[in-house]
């Protein structure tokens, strides 16, 4: 009996709930939270200051209502990319992506490019060293280049192939013709700084907060690609000085789908001018290493259009002979399919045991995983939401797989709803995942 | 010895202690219903920890992986089927034991033994994780590739029954996991003008799919099984007394570090663990007591148990300090890592030293809450494989769809795991082990990875991978493992087994 009546109570409460939430007022934007969203997995450099700003603007009410993060990472940031491009243009959605963006279109990794959203503004400066081992017999910027004009093609540069690091890389090479790296696709920055302590690699790149974390590992910074040097790392020059004028300074950039209104670029622009100016943002990048930089109007839309241009004129090319997996796994595939169909099908059979006696209900099995096909086509073409979409499919599956027994109707009817308004409490409320 | 004290402050505090609390009894409850297995719940419930501190989502993920290596022996004491695979020895003994009307005793025998397992395997990893990690940051892209061949061979050779249909699982795994953008040229592949595909099939719905919805397709065509299980009343000799420490000292040492050396071999786990360790035992065994073997043996319970829980910490070893995962449900963690944004790798230690002690500290201090819960609750633990299938399948299957939908956001990862959902269960069908596929899909971006790279940086030359001597161990033991089942097939003519 008891147990009846906490899952009553259960039920009611998420019921309540789930009919209290639809319900916004207001026409002035916005009228409900806005969707940030990150192509990247949660933890990298950029979610983390998507969601500093996130917190500066909610915990200092720059905005009538929160951000909220979305990542959508993969692709070479192209899913997250393209979510936003399709996205209303509503205000409600918006993208904050560095300059992969410009270099995923270059490249062709991306079809989304600057042109296919409206540019908010771009914030957060963060910069990025050329580092060496300190056992390295290269301790300039210098030596190295002058080592990479001499025996072209033997220093091992550490990079994420097709993003801005490699960009840099080849901005580095071409401020002195002639020289020429080895390029080593090396993933993420941990890998990088791992190759280089390690010995397989001769120089690598990474963004100052990076090399600010990994300091103490026996590594050398021997040149920002900034415009000016670092104040809390006064001692490192700039590549400018040194004479080869590179920069790889690199901003978050905020993109609203194409044909967002001028009024809510504006005031977006406005409130992230306000969140650089937060004690929050500002203790919280002074740690980063990002300088709290907004560019906003023509002078971004000019970066904008200068860096694009850096970027088109830059043609990556693979400059070493790789097999090719593709083949090889396929190979493998046919080769071990036709060992295993050999072994089972062409040669005599050994005789089958039969212990199990079970019958077993493939109806049912089946049966279910179609109303379950079903189901995910209710979510996914936007016919029902979810609460209500899964009553019908708790119930619809429940009552098949007790064979329509009338005595059972009553827990069917429980459990369905427990995990529809329930669930739809537990995940809007409690944690904040996103439900179909 | 900061980070000691961050990770101590979490697992300690109120709430860490409720996750290992939640986490362990999840992880013995879905280790108790057969059917259920942990691969499954960890891979359910990594989306749920997306919006979690990445310690706590990790006390909560390694409480469950301990949980339900052990819950798995309830089941299979009082109904003869092992609740995990990891307990399929224990049905062995355990149930004709609780049938000779000492269930109690069958169950505290498990208990205590994976406790141990559990403590001796935790030794393992503490002390010898930290010097692996530090060593291998001196291994280089090639060493890595070879450490990843050898996964694919031990899987094959030492995982099944036949080696080729774990071969070709694994090459399928792979082929699942090309599609995207290759790193190394940055040009999309296999992708077939999806725009979907461009970053490749995400690991949670594949998982998901292959783990959870194929059992549970396979375990709604079993609805009609009929599940009797034995009563247990609570009895003194639930626990252990000196004679028993006596007795079964030498054979809990030794099974728990074979299943430890099991657990750190990448991609094999708990199951092979407990296989390895009950045939030692067998076979070290009095003559008087190998008769017992399969007819309610204390010692072959023991040492089935003891080696299964040892494999965590085993497992957990490579993990930590390389990032490749010793087992499937590593792996499943290894993701976990990353998309908490950690970066495995043999840098774990020095970047996020905090998770690392989390993960240790987690796993001791749920082993050790296990026993306690266990010994406690395990007489009505056995009700819980008496839900109704009709009532759970669906529930599970929402959870399913949440989860795969949760990581991007998007449908096409729901569909995805559907797909997977019905081609795991092909695989169950045609007798095709599914462990080598979900290492092969896991594995096979390190190893392209590290090829490439190493090929980059040797301007495209094989050689190196049998220069260096790290490597040249490694291609070596993979030759040796893949050309022994071969060569006996070959001497003992075509008839196998």
């Amino acid at each position: 009996m008891i147990r009846h009546i906490i899952i009553a109570g259960l039920i009611l409460l998420s019921v309540f709930q789930y009919f209290k939430a639809g319900s916004f007022g207001g026409d002035d934007y916005p009228r409900k939270p806005v969707r940030v969203v990150v192509p990247f997995q949660p933890g990298g450099g950029s979610d983390t200051f998507a969601r500093i700003v996130q917190k500066a603007i909610n915990d200092d009410q720059l905005m009538p209502q929160p951000l909220v993060i979305v990542n959508k990472p993969g692709g070479g940031t192209s899913i997250g990319s393209s979510y936003v491009k399709d996205a209303r243009a509503d205000g409600y959605t918006v993208l904050c992506l560095h300059e992969a963006l410009m270099v995923a279109k270059s490249t062709g990794q991306s079809p989304n490019g600057p042109g296919d959203y409206e540019a908010v503004a771009a914030t957060g400066e963060f910069g990025v060293v050329i580092l060496v081992s300190e056992e390295s017999s290269y301790q300039s910027l210098g030596a190295l280049m002058a080592a990479a004009k001499e025996q072209p093609e033997t220093l091992k540069f550490g990079v994420n192939l097709n993003t801005p690091s490699h960009f840099c890389a080849i901005m580095l090479e071409n401020a002195l013709p002639g020289a020429r790296f080895r390029f080593v696709a090396t993933g993420g920055g941990a890998h990088r700084l791992a190759g280089v302590m390690g010995g397989h690699l001769d120089v690598i790149i990474l963004s100052i907060g990076e090399y600010v974390r990994f300091q103490q590992n026996g590594l050398k910074a021997i040149a920002y690609l900034g415009e000016e040097r670092i104040a809390s790392i006064p001692d490192i020059p700039t590549a400018e000085e040194l004479g080869f004028p590179v920069f790889g300074g690199n901003l978050h950039y905020w993109w609203f789908p194409k044909g967002t209104d001028q009024g809510i670029v504006d005031y977006f622009a406005g409130v992230l001018s306000k969140v650089m100016k937060t004690d929050y943002f500002l203790g919280k990048t002074k740690d980063l290493e990002i300088l709290p930089r907004i560019i906003v109007g023509d002078e971004m839309n000019t970066r904008i259009r200068e860096r694009t241009e850096i970027f088109d004129s830059i043609k990556p090319i693979n400059r070493v002979e790789l097999p090719d997996f593709t083949l090889w796994n396929l190979v493998s595939v046919a080769l071990f399919s036709l060992v295993v169909f050999w072994k089972r099908w062409l040669r005599p059979k050994q005789e089958l045991q039969k212990s199990d006696t079970l019958r077993l209900r493939y109806d049912l099995a089946f049966g279910t995983i179609l109303m379950t096909i079903v189901y995910v086509l209710l979510l996914g073409l936007r016919i029902m939401p979810f609460a209500w979409a899964t009553i019908v499919f708790i119930v619809a599956s429940g009552l098949l797989l007790t064979r329509f027994d009338k005595r059972k109707f009553g827990y069917v009817l429980e459990v369905a709803l427990l995990m529809s308004f329930g669930l739809h409490f537990v995940f809007t409320q409690l944690f904040t995942i996103d439900l179909p | 010895m900061e980070a000691l004290q961050v990770a101590s402050a979490y697992l300690f505090s109120v709430q860490g202690l409720f996750l290992v609390v939640l986490g362990t009894v999840l992880g013995i409850t879905m280790g108790a219903i057969p059917g259920l297995t942990g691969a499954m719940l960890i891979a359910l419930t990594l989306p749920l920890t997306f919006n979690m501190v990445p310690v706590n989502a990790f006390i909560l993920l390694i409480s469950m992986y301990v949980g339900a290596i052990s819950g798995g022996l309830i089941t299979a004491t009082l109904l003869r089927m092992p609740g995990t695979p990891a307990s399929i020895m224990t049905t062995m003994d355990g149930y004709p034991m609780a049938r000779a009307g000492k269930p109690g005793r069958a169950l505290g025998l498990g208990i205590t033994a994976s406790f141990v397992g559990g403590c001796i395997s935790w030794v393992f990893l503490i002390s010898l994780s930290g010097p692996i990690a530090r060593y291998s940051t001196k291994l280089g892209p090639f060493d890595f590739f070879a450490l990843v061949l050898l996964a694919f061979v031990l899987i094959a050779s030492v995982g099944g029954k036949s080696m080729s249909s774990a071969f070709l699982s694994a090459s399928l795994g792979v082929l699942a996991s090309l599609p995207g953008i290759d790193k190394a040229t940055g040009n999309l592949r296999l992708t077939f003008g999806f725009e979907e595909l461009n970053g490749g099939l995400k690991l949670l719905p594949v998982l998901i799919g292959m783990f959870a919805i194929s059992q549970v397709i396979s375990d709604l065509s079993r609805i009609d099984e009929k599940i009797t299980i034995i009563p247990v009343k609570r009895t003194r000799d639930m626990f252990f007394k000196l004679k028993d420490w006596k007795d079964q000292v030498i054979n809990l040492v030794r099974s728990s570090v074979i299943g430890t050396w099991v657990g750190i071999l990448p991609g094999i786990g708990a199951n092979i663990g407990s296989v390895s360790a009950y045939s030692a035992a067998k076979s070290m065994a009095k003559p008087e007591e190998q008769t017992k073997f399969g007819k309610g043996s204390e010692v072959a319970i023991v040492a089935s148990e003891s080696a299964n829980n040892a494999t965590i910490g085993g497992a957990l070893i490579p993990l930590v300090s390389l990032g490749i995962p010793g087992s499937v449900i590593d792996a499943i963690l290894l993701g976990g890592l990353l998309i908490h944004g950690l970066q495995p790798g043999p840098l774990l230690f020095q970047q996020n030293p905090e998770m690392v002690y989390t993960i240790m500290g987690a796993m001791f201090v749920s082993n050790v809450f296990m026993f306690c819960f266990m010994i406690v609750a395990v007489r009505y633990l056995a009700r819980l494989a008496s839900i109704p299938r009709s009532m759970l399948m669906p529930v599970i299957l929402v959870f399913c769809i949440i989860g795969s939908f949760a990581l991007s956001t998007r449908m096409f990862d729901v569909w995805t795991m559907l797909f997977f959902g019905l081609l795991g269960y092909g695989f169950e069908k045609m007798k095709i082990p599914l462990a080598p596929f979900v290492i092969g899909f896991i594995l096979s971006p390190i190893a392209e990875e590290n090829l490439q790279m190493g090929l980059m940086a040797s301007n495209g030359s094989f050689l190196p991978l049998i220069q260096g001597p790290v490597s040249l161990i490694f291609v070596l033991s993979s030759i040796v493992l893949l050309s022994i089942p071969l060569y006996k097939r070959y001497r003992y003519g075509g008839s196998r087994n």
